[in-house]
């Protein structure tokens, strides 16, 4: 899958951008601020309908703008296929080939993309959300039925939390609508917690010989799914029933599981340095475009945000190495010192100053 | 600028229908102004009026009627042992309509939808209860619609009547005539698959 061109208004600085893609290699160039990772965050959104690092989908508006879009058109192996995602205070609009999406279940998974950022960091250094939170995207890309099993178990969660406030105030729902509340909820986290389990492990069993590309001698790199409910859900909800009502919220489920990265069994938060933990959480991308490719049996669509100003050349290299033939690559930078020109393919070199595009430089393979 | 006076209140009163917006209110508004007659006015006005004083919900059922009861509930020739619940007044039109279906009805007037508030008390399950006290009855048929909010309470009902002797059932979901497989969304198969019955 390749992106062609891209189209975005009203999106964080950028006002209006066309931007027309080389098949393989695009380097996006400026000074800080200008508006480069906003334009890979621009493909991660309309592939995957969120940023790869707020929140809040209202922050991708351009200030003092009611609305964002983002459109590209796409080749699939010689089929074109069109992509739509506009963004509003109220929510977002998806449409696939012009046709709108009501659920996004129907459309996340379309468009396949891998981000690797500054912010991959919070993958080891942050909190449960946020691993959770790369989990269910990983999962969304290559498995249509999650994406819809998550919405409903998130809808059914915020109604049981309802439901268990109320039963603390003015009992305006009963303890029968609580337990056909609970038994869907049960139903939807089963589904997710078993999913999750299998791409974990999945991940796990791909991570070591990752790792080893990027670094020579780590220790044995792996990840472990950590539930908060070991055994069967259902009897573990019927044992917390009591507990949630004096609580008035869910303590337990998939939105209070998490998963750790070890180093030789050990959980390596504690020991890893900060170059290794860098290296980690980019062997976990390189498994990951592996994943999806088993999956869809394309390569997705790459978009590397500074990663090059954090590596060494030899690392930047295997990097490059590994990113197969068939990718696209979109990747940033300050400038082109990090970068060794003449070991590329074709490419283009795209200059961004002030949320505009000054210049595209075209290099074709017989100018190396 | 502004209409005359009389001639904004009209397309403020047509706006407040759902679906209706500023440009639609004012072809509304001058299509009354230049081809109604005073005696399509007051019929107009009339038929609002009669809507609001004489329909009312069925004492049994909860259909609107401009009677006590409704025609289906005075009807004794229908089959008085099954009773179809659906959300809306609408949905007995509708299977009315389609003539495949000759018992009771009950209306519960809305769906349990946590989310937004709205519990067991806040539509008619209280009185459908009642009417199963009635020793005729022997099946309740869920109809509800095929949303997050119906399954809960078809669910909800289907838990209150576990321990009657009554007869719970529940409509079929699955492909719309003509519906086509390789188009339909991934919950539409998933309930064809699980009501699937013996050949
Ligand atoms: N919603 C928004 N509306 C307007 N401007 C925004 C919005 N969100 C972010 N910005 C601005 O966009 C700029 C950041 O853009 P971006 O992150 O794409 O820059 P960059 O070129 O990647 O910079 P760096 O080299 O520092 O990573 C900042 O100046 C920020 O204030
Ligand atoms: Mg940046
Ligand atoms: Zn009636």
């Amino acid at each position: 899958m390749k992106v062609k061109s891209i189209a975005l208004s009203g999106f964080r600085r950028i006002e209006a951008m066309q931007l027309d893609l080389h098949p393989k290699l695009n380097i996006i160039v400026g000074a800080n601020a200008q508006g480069k990772t906003s334009i890979l965050e621009s493909l991660h959104a309309l592939a995957l309908t969120k940023s790869h690092k707020t929140i809040s989908d209202g922050d991708m508006i351009k200030t003092g703008h009611e609305t964002a879009e983002i459109s590209a058109v796409c080749d699939f192996d010689g089929r074109e296929a069109s992509f739509i995602i506009t963004l509003s205070k109220t929510g977002k609009k998806v449409k696939y080939n012009r046709i709108e999406m009501r659920r996004l279940s129907d459309y996340i998974g379309r468009l396949n993309v891998v981000m690797f950022a500054p912010e991959d960091l919070e993958l080891i250094k942050g909190g449960p959300r946020e691993r959770r939170r790369f989990i269910d995207l990983a999962i969304g890309q290559v498995d249509k039925p999650y994406v819809h099993h998550l919405s409903r178990y998130r809808k059914l969660l915020k109604e049981r939390n309802e439901i268990l406030k109320s039963m603390q105030k003015d009992n305006k729902f009963d303890a029968i609508s609580l337990d056909v509340v609970t038994d869907q909820l049960v139903h939807y986290a089963a589904k997710i917690v078993e999913r999750r389990k299998a791409f974990i492990d999945d991940l796990s069993k791909r991570l070591p010989q990752k790792l080893s590309m990027l670094a020579e001698d780590d220790p044995t790199l792996s990840v472990r799914y950590a539930a908060s409910v070991d055994s069967d859900l259902e009897t573990v909800f019927k044992q917390k029933r009591t507990f949630d009502i004096r609580r008035a919220t869910t303590t337990i489920g998939p939105h209070r599981d998490d998963c750790v990265f070890l180093f030789d069994a050990k959980p390596l938060i504690d020991t890893a340095s900060q170059g290794q933990i860098r290296t980690v959480v980019l062997a976990v991308r390189l498994a990951l475009i592996d994943i999806i490719r088993d999956v869809v049996e394309k390569t997705p669509i790459i978009l590397l945000d500074d990663v090059f100003s954090e590596l060494d050349q030899v690392r930047v290299k295997r990097i490059i190495e590994q990113l197969y033939g068939d990718a696209q690559v979109l990747l940033t930078a300050t400038d082109l010192r990090g970068i060794d020109v003449t070991t590329l393919q074709e490419h283009h070199i795209i200059t961004i100053d002030d949320g505009q595009i000054t210049g595209v430089d075209k290099h074709g393979r017989q100018t190396l | 600028m502004d209409y005359p006076d009389a001639l904004n209140k009209l397309i403020e009163s047509f706006m407040r229908y759902p679906g209706i917006g500023k440009k639609t209110a004012e072809r509304y508004a001058f299509h009354t102004l230049h081809r109604f007659e005073n005696e399509d006015i007051a019929d107009f006005i009339d038929s609002l009026h009669r809507v609001k004083e004489e329909i009312k919900p069925c004492e049994q059922c909860g259909h609107l009627t401009d009677d006590s009861t409704c025609v289906i509930c005075k009807d004794t020739r229908r089959d008085q042992t099954k009773i179809l619940v659906v959300e809306t007044s609408r949905d007995v039109i509708v299977i009315e309509r389609s003539r495949s279906y000759d018992g009771l009805y009950h209306v519960l007037d809305g769906v349990i939808a946590p989310s937004e508030g709205i519990g067991p008390e806040d539509i008619r399950i209280k009185p459908l209860l009642e009417r199963l006290r009635n020793d005729d009855v022997k099946e309740v048929i869920l109809a509800l619609n095929l949303s997050d909010e119906g399954e809960t309470t078809a669910m909800y009902i289907n838990r209150l009547l576990e321990k009657t002797d009554l007869l719970c059932t529940r409509i079929a979901y699955g492909l719309p005539a003509g519906g086509n497989i390789g188009y339909a969304d991934v919950v539409t198969l998933h309930k064809a698959l699980e009501g699937r019955k013996k050949y």
